[in-house]
């Protein structure tokens, strides 16, 4: 019935995140227009500027809103879950710093290419995301504790982000390129981006999701994992892996949005309980809805930066749901 | 016991364990015969965590060798493991939103698969289960609301749906009172003499060793100094020499071994 429910709430913010903007276009043009070009219905009449909105602006924006939001939330799922804390999100292992220093380097350099879309910046911030976790996880390895790898991951995050400091401080006229890339944006979105991006994060997402009995079995610890059956070595090398993925593709390609990975797993949980099995798939929806939607309220000001918006709605909100679960809540 | 052997359900043969300078084990075997109902004693720091994580794979000897059936346990994958023997933790906390029947089904773990959830099969083992334990009327109940016995017994279930036939306990009575102490105790009384699981618990309570366990190995500064019939193992000399103090026994109790009821400093 949750499911029911996230499926519906996202297909309804898929709709308005195509019709409303800028320019609103009414919805059953929009609809003829997505039957046609989707499902092959037969064409009808309607303005051909319509088209050109719906096939070219919203719908890769709309997209790319989806699979960033489906990415961050899985991502920060699998993070909480491996690290049994409840504060990590994607961004916990150094990955933010990462991809924002990355993407830095890459605004500051005179060299730019652009290949699919993406520029040397959303390379660069992709890089970064999967370095800084490799060296992470290469610090932190030998050790058992769970702390470890979080002080690790903070200790190389904040290695980095004084790289990114010293670059935002030489930066001079491309300070608010960097700032504009730290706080989030879909106003680049692109099909050439959803074609590179979407295969990563959905095939990412797929084998997160492929290890659920791992997470659920991970809630007990490490020794009582390991005598369920799981290789918990492996499997937190591979789901920690699989997890910076999907990190690295959705910061590449909208730049770093906070709170998603961080509050979306939790507010599934507290419907339906600490399960990956469930809080996997409807995390993975649920982000993604809340990210188009959040997208379209950055929107409406005018090209809002949508981290801003991610914060200032999904706060609130996550902490009413706090305040009204019943009972403790643990991981 | 009978002249023929049992077939070993987990041997240990001279296992040697070390951490860093540290001897945890030197050369202990330790034989478990299919159906056989063994404690394991010794005082803090003797090596009893460690042979049992020897004898479950996660921990693997510098030397010696250990048998989970007939395959060495370092050959084995862990859901290879976890088929067979169970492990019941010792001190898990359960905070989360989940019901006993949830955690019981966590059991079926190593029979899952990618993408299918769980089979009618693994249903029914957790359901099995549960009514092995006598909780199943506890099946809806919110973990974070059990007792701490309700907790233990609903470990013991999840231990049980793995569907194995050996059943290893790190100090399964800790933190209970005296009735669900003997609950768990009878409840591994049956588990071995009726449905012929092989258990191996660790405990730390002599009375209780000596009262529901035919068989003690006792270790000592990572030695085996004892494994055989409870009265043979349990003798003043060696408690106050393992131990330190001096046991006082009282016998002719319901049980055949003596009980240790009284112990001073030595």
């Amino acid at each position: 019935m949750v499911a029911v429910g996230g499926l519906v709430s996202l297909g309804i913010v898929v709709l308005a995140g195509i019709v409303l903007g800028n320019v609103s276009l009414p919805v059953s043009d929009t609809l003829a227009v997505l039957g046609h070009r989707l499902l092959g219905l037969p064409a009808g009449i309607w303005p051909a500027s319509t088209e050109t909105i719906v096939v070219e602006l919203r719908l890769p924006r709309v997209l790319t809103a989806m699979i960033v939001g489906m990415g961050l939330a899985v991502a920060g799922t699998a993070f909480q879950g491996l690290l049994r804390n409840p504060l990590a999100d994607p961004y916990v292992l150094g990955t933010a710093s990462g991809a924002a220093l990355g993407a830095a380097i890459g605004v500051l350099l005179p060299i730019q290419v652009a290949v699919l879309g993406f520029g040397v910046a959303n390379a660069l911030a992709f890089c970064g995301a999967l370095a800084a976790v490799a060296v992470v996880y290469r610090l932190s390895r030998g050790s058992e504790s769970r702390s470890s790898i979080l002080l690790v991951g903070y200790a190389v995050g904040s290695v980095l982000a004084a790289g990114l400091a010293t670059a935002m401080y030489l930066s001079g006229d491309n300070l608010r390129r960097i700032v504009a890339y730290l706080l989030g944006s879909f106003a680049n979105a692109s099909w050439a981006q959803v074609v590179v991006g979407l295969p990563i994060i959905v095939l990412g997402t797929l084998l997160i999701l492929s290890r659920a009995r791992s997470l659920d079995a991970l809630l007990l610890g490490d020794d009582a994992a390991a005598h369920l059956g799981v290789d918990v070595r492996r499997e937190r090398r591979v789901l920690l892996a699989l997890a910076a993925l999907v990190t690295a593709a959705a910061v590449a390609l909208a730049g770093l949005i906070g709170f998603v990975g961080l509050i979306v797993p939790h507010a599934v949980r507290l419907v339906v309980g600490p399960s990956a099995r469930l809080v996997l798939p409807l995390s993975a929806v649920l982000g993604a809805a809340f990210m188009v939607l959040a997208d379209l309220i950055a929107r409406i000001p005018g090209e809002l930066p949508v981290g801003i918006v991610t914060a200032l709605i999904g706060v609130p909100v996550f902490l009413v749901l706090l305040r009204r679960s019943p009972g403790a809540y643990e991981l | 016991m009978s002249s023929e052997p049992l077939p070993a359900a987990v041997e240990a043969r001279g296992v040697s364990v070390t951490y860093g300078t540290r001897v945890a084990l030197r050369e202990v075997d330790l034989r478990l015969g299919a159906g056989e109902r063994v404690c394991l004693v010794g005082p803090n720091g003797a090596g009893k965590s460690t042979l049992v994580r020897c004898l479950t794979g996660l921990v693997t000897p510098a030397a010696g060798s250990v048998m989970v059936g007939d395959r060495l346990v370092s050959s084995m994958t862990r859901s290879d493991v976890a088929r067979i023997l169970a492990v019941v933790p010792g001190t898990v906390q359960l905070p989360f939103a989940m019901n006993v029947e949830a955690v019981v089904s966590l059991g079926r773990t190593p029979y899952l698969h990618a993408w299918s959830g769980p089979s009618a099969a693994d249903q029914a083992a957790v359901v099995a289960a549960l009514n092995r334990v006598g909780i199943l009327e506890l099946r809806d109940r919110d973990v974070r609301t059990l007792s701490t016995g309700e907790r233990q017994l609903t470990l013991i279930a999840m231990a049980l749906a793995q569907g194995g036939t050996v059943l290893v306990l790190d100090e399964p009575t800790v933190h209970l009172d005296l009735r669900h102490q003997v609950q768990v105790m009878e409840l591994l009384v049956r588990l071995s003499d009726v449905e012929g699981m092989t258990v191996l618990a660790v405990l730390h309570d002599l009375t209780l060793a000596s009262h529901f366990f035919p068989r003690l190995a006792m270790l000592d500064r990572g030695r085996m100094v004892a494994d055989g019939p409870t009265a043979a193992v349990l003798t003043a000399d060696r408690v106050r020499e393992v131990y330190g103090v001096e046991p006082r026994f009282l016998s002719g109790l319901a049980a055949e071994a003596a009980v240790v009821v009284e112990v001073a400093m030595v």
